[in-house]
């Protein structure tokens, strides 16, 4: 290396020896194994595959002006032995905010979650859903964003504009948890001619009261869930699908009521898109939880929610329109924080079911072990997505974790 | 007559001084051991009133009966209220992989606590349920309620007696919580008599059997006021695991607001 670029991050480092508060680098390494009990639709899927993810997180704390800033990179990284679609790279995060008072400003690709359910999450439209690190809907691509935080007296206030849309991105021919067709990601179809580029916005009102949390939202702009619509290639004389990204309004409303061991949840959202026109959906339910049941320490919760969507069969985005979720959480409490959630998802109209098992235990201080498993049953030939039928898996995560603290 | 009145009024006014010194130290000396074990504790919050805020890091090391440990890393935030309980906020630092993770606690007098936990890897802030006070806190021998603000409001007192403890005179002090979630009884605390402040305390299971005890040492006094132990020591005499929290880096007054102990700011917490 030059020895003026040597120099230079000498400097550059002693400068930030001078002002930084607070120099953090942390994250995960992980392995995963999945194995598949019925062999896929495609020739090229495995009933085995295996993976390396890295996500690092380097943050720094700084004050100037008065103003508390901070800086944080996340980069992220997957390899998987088989679905090229699958091995992805992002920039989880890449952001700086500032904060002072009762302000608050952020710049950058973030991550920002809204809503209170567990099964499903109908309010939450900032980020893309990145199916291909799970298909729970909890794993996010980083979003263009620009954000202006009021905290009043009576709540606090989210203005947010949002720069640039992330696709999804659907798994590859050898991938798992595809579709009939192919879905081709790199021919994707827009409704806004500024496509991509296409800014986005969101207000939102945010507020406690004693035992209630309320959230309030609107949001104008691309819609993270694409249409899948058929095409035909002609040449190959094979039919594909690609996504369209169509422009939609929503409005939604996040509430939850906390008493005792109780916890009652509820998301209604109505939205506005070409082709739905006007819909509304409404998800919600409860929480209870036995906190150190027969004085073991452990806690054992039960959920229960249901969704309901008023465009019924023809919620083509909804693997179950209109479903009951049921599922049970055990927290061990020890010194390995062990976990268990197991769940079931059972549509109403049809007779479709899902059921999941998630179970975690930390060892060695640094190192967590964690195991999931999802199995589907009775799904309907009439959906896009009845292949899962043939997906039932079993995955093993081995993650070893780092953090320190540099100055 | 004139005479005689003045020595009846005076012999009158005698009585009544009598009587009413009588009544005034009966009151003193006639304080029920509850009435004491209030007195006492709330002489102690007295003294502790008036911090604002106070920030410091936590090392935390859980022994099991084998002696196989395991260590936390935990940044502590305190901000007083006039009213009410104080808020809280407690930062893991370790493990690494709960980094990043926050709690947020309103602590009310009477009533339950709000808590809301914030989860790094999905950028989600949870309220979540604050009848949670019996189970262990991050899998240690110390209770989410052995963790919280401790308001005087949320226990009934009882003096018990004087007692010499390590070679310091206590105010020997039994407490039971008017919760009936709480996973105790009773607690006996030993109180220093001249600096009011808890050397060590007993706790009793649900069962009324001895199940921990928490001793406190290195006590300093802080902005020549307030005193807070380097070391706290929990043992659990039913299961033989210990619990040790080390405490460092406290700062007192460094200007903390409400609103660094809002929803919002357990996003941006470290």
């Amino acid at each position: 290396m030059d020895i003026k670029v040597i120099l230079a991050i000498v400097s550059l480092l002693g400068l930030l020896q001078q002002y930084v508060m607070a120099i953090e680098i942390s994250g995960y390494i992980e392995g995963e194994g999945r194995y598949f009990f019925e062999q896929g639709l495609y020739s090229q899927q495995k009933d085995k595959s295996v993976s390396i993810a890295w996500q690092p997180e380097l943050y720094a704390a700084w004050e100037s002006n008065g103003i508390e800033k901070s800086m944080t990179v996340v980069p992220f990284l997957r390899w998987d032995n088989v679905d090229n679609a699958r091995s992805h790279a992002d920039i989880r995060e890449f952001k700086t905010i500032w904060a002072k008072d009762d302000w608050e400003w952020e710049a950058g690709i973030s991550k920002i979650f809204w809503g209170v359910t567990e099964a499903l999450h109908l309010v939450d439209v900032i980020n893309q859903t990145d199916i291909l690190e799970s298909i729970d809907g909890e794993e996010k691509w980083g979003q263009p964003l620009l954000r202006a935080t009021k905290i009043t007296d009576w709540g606090v206030w989210d203005l947010l504009l949002l720069p640039g849309f992330r696709e999804r991105i659907f798994p590859g021919k050898a991938g798992r948890f595809s579709t009939p067709l192919v879905i081709e990601n790199e021919q994707a179809k827009y409704q806004s001619g500024a496509k991509q580029l296409h800014t986005d916005w969101a207000l939102r009102w945010s507020h406690n009261m004693n035992d209630w949390d309320i959230g309030i939202a609107y949001f104008e702009g691309t819609r993270r869930a694409p249409r899948l619509t058929i095409n035909y290639n002609f040449l190959q004389k094979k039919a594909y699908l690609i996504p369209y990204y169509e422009q939609m309004q929503q409005w939604g409303i996040d509430l939850q009521y906390t008493q005792g061991s109780w916890l009652w949840k509820g998301e209604l959202i109505s939205q506005n898109n070409p082709t739905d026109d006007q819909y509304t959906a409404i998800t919600g339910g409860f929480e209870y939880t036995w906190y150190d049941v027969w004085q073991t320490g452990k806690d054992v919760g039960v959920l229960g929610e249901y969704l309901f969507d008023d465009r019924g069969d023809n919620a083509d985005d909804l693997l179950f329109a209109h479903h009951w979720f049921a599922g049970i959480r055990v927290a061990f409490n020890d010194a390995q924080s062990s976990e268990v959630l197991a769940g079931g998802i059972f549509d109403s109209y049809s007779a479709m079911q899902m059921y999941s098992v998630e179970a975690s235990r930390r060892f060695l201080d640094s190192w967590k072990v964690s195991i999931e498993a999802r199995f589907f049953s009775h799904i309907d030939k009439q959906t896009p997505l009845y292949t899962l039928a043939k997906d039932d898996y079993i995955e093993l995560r081995l993650a070893y974790y780092f953090s320190e603290q540099l100055n | 007559m004139v005479v005689k009145k003045h020595y009846r009024d005076k012999k009158r006014y005698c009585q009544v001084a009598t009587i009413l010194l009588i009544l005034v130290t009966q009151t003193l000396y006639a304080l029920t051991p509850q009435e004491q074990g209030l007195e006492i504790v709330k002489e102690a919050k007295r003294r502790d009133q008036g911090f604002h805020d106070v920030v410091s890091d936590m090392e935390m090391i859980l022994r099991n009966a084998h002696g196989q440990e395991s260590r936390r890393f935990i940044r502590s935030k305190v901000l007083e209220q006039q009213d009410d309980g104080d808020k809280n906020l407690v930062i893991f630092k370790k493990p690494a992989d709960v980094k990043g993770t926050a709690l947020l606690s309103f602590t009310h007098k009477s009533g339950s606590d709000d808590q809301w936990l914030y989860l790094p890897a999905l950028k989600r802030v949870k309220r979540i349920a604050s009848r949670n006070k019996a189970g262990p806190f991050m899998g240690s021998e110390f209770a989410y309620e052995d963790m919280t603000s401790q308001e005087v409001e949320k226990y009934t007192y009882e003096y018990l007696r004087d007692e010499m403890y390590q070679g310091i005179m206590c105010f020997v002090v039994a407490r039971y919580p008017v919760d009936k979630h709480s996973g105790y009884t009773k607690q006996i605390s030993w109180i220093d008599k001249s600096r009011y402040i808890v050397l060590k305390t007993d706790f009793y299971d649900r069962k009324k059997s001895l199940l921990k005890t928490l001793t406190f040492k290195g006590y300093q006094q802080y902005l020549d006021k307030y005193w807070r132990p380097n070391e706290m020591f929990m043992k659990n005499h039913q299961t033989s695991k210990t619990t040790t929290l080390l405490w460092e880096n406290y700062q007192f007054r460094i200007g903390l607001k409400e609103r660094d102990f809002s929803k919002n700011s357990l996003k941006r917490a470290r």
